[in-house]
């Protein structure tokens, strides 16, 4: 125990035993933005980024959960478009979240330096890499299962995943740090 | 009596270098309504959070001395007990809900404690009716109104039957007549024995209901009073004026012109007769001249 | 379909998919979808619904018309588009008759799923009108602040971002209090899904689950090894 004196009273340091819930909290919320973004979001020059699978990428980098925690980030990510946004194929979206939200979990917890000079890029990394998984697990069970031919799996799915999972990246390195530095603020105190 | 929560001595940093608060002694009596207030900064939402032991025990950080409640030292018992003895609604309430319906909303509580299914329905079913919510069981929790939020906030931790409610600025988001009415049930609350802590920027809100009043002050405590006793000593504070009540403004400044003390305003119908029986007592001093 | 247990519709919607897959006749598939759409006209549903549907007809319409254009014929095209809607109906048909709480009961009673998830699943969809709300809000504000969605794709995107970015820290913002919260409305510790009462499977679950999966059995065994029924 650390002691210190401050104004005649010996103070004594006593380690926070919160946060055992913080990541349930920020993943639900950000589900919910991720949710919201999906319905209202403009096309931006014909690509839309795929708004819950970046709102999961920032809170796996965030509150970094194990893989098997994961799991369960994805279904849910997977579920919550369900009610809202009349998902065009369901359990085509459970498993392809469940691949992205489990790859990204793979990349946090991967101890391979991903910064270029003090910029950090594992959150484009992952988003990057989990919406190529995520995206390639859904147009591939959708080709099964629905018998789509070749043709409009190379050049009408392939195209939309790639560009996806281009802005993704993007959308995703942008916003994580403002909550970083955010979340990182609440965690010392007020 | 034995109080309902006792500040022995309390500091506290939530890091090393400053003192969020500062030696706090104080202690609030069982079935009080004590009002906290103070200038934004001072320390007020960590006294809420003392109480409710999430400081220290969820953020960490450093501390000296105790906080007591019900004579048992916040740090020796687990955040959800104490919860049992204190219910806490926090500056940001709507986050604290997070059930569909305002009846699942209520009976989470219950559900976390394992509690039977019967039971359940039973308790929600008296609390609603107790914060003035019965009927809209059903309704979605995002398609109540600020006023309705606050109540089923309030309903979620009342539902425990907790001895002391701790609310953090319940009314700020709310218009001036959802103020009022929270401020009703907390009186009613408060006369059916519960302890109500409430931490107020504005006490004109609480003028009629504050029995007891802590001053906060860059995390210390500046005084506790009564609001007759705590009101002119807090005129001397300008960062303090925002919370003086316009009516005490009046009075103090009145009873300093006149020469006179007045009762105590706890509304302007108390400064209405006051003043009239004033200017009566004066026409019989002129008649007499 | 009210009367139905949560667990019978989430079985049937795996059902329903795998007859999706197994069925490669347009004829047949039409037929179920058919039925499907009876199964919601009997379980009364509000006009949104229909609306909703009407959507999802025109996505598979969409997907046949884009498969029949890349070379597939009219009939796997139409196989196409069909299969979709039937997978998605029963989804839908689910969701109109069934209340959420009663499907992560289900979740977490009968299928053992954490309530950790069940949880998450509950508070998204319980925050995202108030999120909604305030993203309307912060784009008001926004745009009352000059700033505009013209230009190219990357400035839009730019300009869309300060109105995401917000909203992200509103989240980080809220989940302080919400763990604070759960902690002291001891969440986890011994936690009971109530309502299992309405959760309970009932003869008629039974009944439908053991035909609907006979008849699943019945398929599978006549894919392998047709004897032409």
């Amino acid at each position: 125990m650390e002691k210190q004196e401050i104004q005649n009273q010996t103070m004594q340091a006593v380690t926070a035993q919160g946060g055992k819930f913080r990541w349930l909290a920020i993943t639900s919320l950000l589900l919910a933005i991720g949710a919201i973004l999906h319905l209202v979001s403009p096309s931006i020059g014909g690509i839309t980024p795929n708004w819950t699978i970046s709102m999961y990428c920032i809170a796996i980098n965030l509150t970094r959960p194990t893989i098997m925690q994961s799991v369960g980030i994805g279904l849910v990510a997977g579920a919550v478009n369900i009610p809202t946004s009349k998902a065009a194929f369901p359990y085509g979206n459970l498993a392809s979240e469940l691949v992205g939200a489990v790859t990204c979990a793979v990349l946090v917890h991967l101890s391979v330096n991903m910064k270029v000079k003090s910029l950090n890029l594992r959150p484009a990394v992952c988003a990057l890499l989990s919406t190529l998984a995520s995206g390639f697990t859904f147009i591939t069970i959708m080709k099964v299962v629905l018998s789509l031919t070749m043709q409009v799996y190379v050049y009408a799915l392939i195209p939309v995943v790639l560009g996806t999972a281009a802005a993704n990246t993007i959308v995703t390195q942008i916003l994580y740090f403002p909550a970083q530095k955010l979340l990182q603020s609440k965690e010392v105190g007020q | 009596m034995k109080p309902a929560i006792e500040f022995n001595g309390f500091s506290y940093a939530y890091r090393q270098d400053k003192l969020a608060l500062n030696n706090i002694q104080v202690s609030i009596p069982k079935g009080s309504f004590t009002v906290i207030t103070g200038p934004s900064g001072a320390g007020k939402t960590t006294l809420c959070l003392a109480i409710a032991g999430a400081v220290p025990q969820y953020f960490g950080g450093s501390v000296a001395g105790n906080v007591q409640v019900n004579q048992t030292d916040t740090r020796n018992i687990s955040m959800h007990d104490l919860a049992l003895h204190v219910g806490s609604v926090l500056q940001d309430y709507e986050s604290q809900l997070v059930a569909m319906t305002v009846e699942e909303e209520i009976a989470f509580g219950l559900e976390n404690m394992g509690m039977a299914e019967h039971d359940i329905q039973e308790r929600v079913r008296r609390v609603l009716q107790r914060v003035g919510l019965e009927g809209l069981e059903q309704r979605e929790v995002s398609s109540l109104s600020g006023g309705q939020k606050q109540r089923l906030a309030i309903a979620g931790v009342l539902v425990l039957e907790p001895e002391i409610i701790v609310l953090d600025e319940p009314t700020s988001a709310l218009d001036p007549q959802g103020a009022v009415q929270i401020y009703e049930l907390l009186h009613t609350l408060n006369s059916q024995g519960v302890t109500v802590v409430v931490v107020e920027h504005d006490l004109s809100q609480v003028l009629s209901y504050a029995q007891q009043v802590l001053v906060i002050h860059e995390g210390k405590l500046l005084y506790c009073g009564t609001l007759s006793e705590v009101l002119p000593c807090m005129i001397d504070y300008p960062e303090l004026q925002t919370a003086m009540p316009i009516l005490w403004q009046v009075k103090l400044q009145l009873e300093e012109a006149l020469e006179r003390k007045f009762a105590d305003w706890r509304s302007v119908e108390d400064a209405k007769q006051d003043i009239v029986r004033f200017i009566m007592q004066n026409k019989g001093v002129c008649r007499s001249a | 379909m009210r009367r139905y247990a949560p667990l019978t519709k989430l079985i049937l919607t795996i059902i329903i998919s795998i007859w999706a897959i197994l069925f490669d006749s347009p004829a047949i598939l039409a037929g179920v979808a058919g039925l499907q759409l009876l199964l919601l006209a009997i379980t009364r549903v509000s006009t949104t619904v229909y609306k909703g549907i009407l959507g999802l007809v025109m996505f598979a319409l969409m997907l046949a018309v884009m498969q029949y254009l890349f070379g597939a014929t009219i009939s796997l095209a139409l196989v196409t588009g069909l299969r979709m809607l039937n997978m998605t109906l029963i989804f839908i048909i689910m969701l109109a008759s069934t209340r959420i709480s009663d499907i992560t009961a289900a979740l977490v009673k009968q299928c053992r799923i954490p309530s950790d998830y069940a949880f998450m699943f509950t508070a998204a969809l319980r925050f995202i009108p108030d999120f909604l709300e305030e993203s309307k809000a912060v784009r008001e504000a926004q745009s009352c602040r000059g700033y505009s969605s013209r230009g190219n794709a990357f400035k839009r995107m730019k300009s869309y971002l300060t109105v995401v970015e917000p909203l992200v820290l509103r989240a980080v913002t809220k989940s302080e209090t919400m763990a604070m919260s759960l902690e002291l409305r001891g969440f986890g510790s011994q936690r009971q899904q109530a309502s299992l009462a309405h959760v309970a499977l009932h003869g008629r679950d039974y009944i439908l689950i053991s035909l609907t999966t006979l008849v699943t059995l019945a398929l599978i065994i006549n894919k392998l090894q047709p004897i032409g029924f």
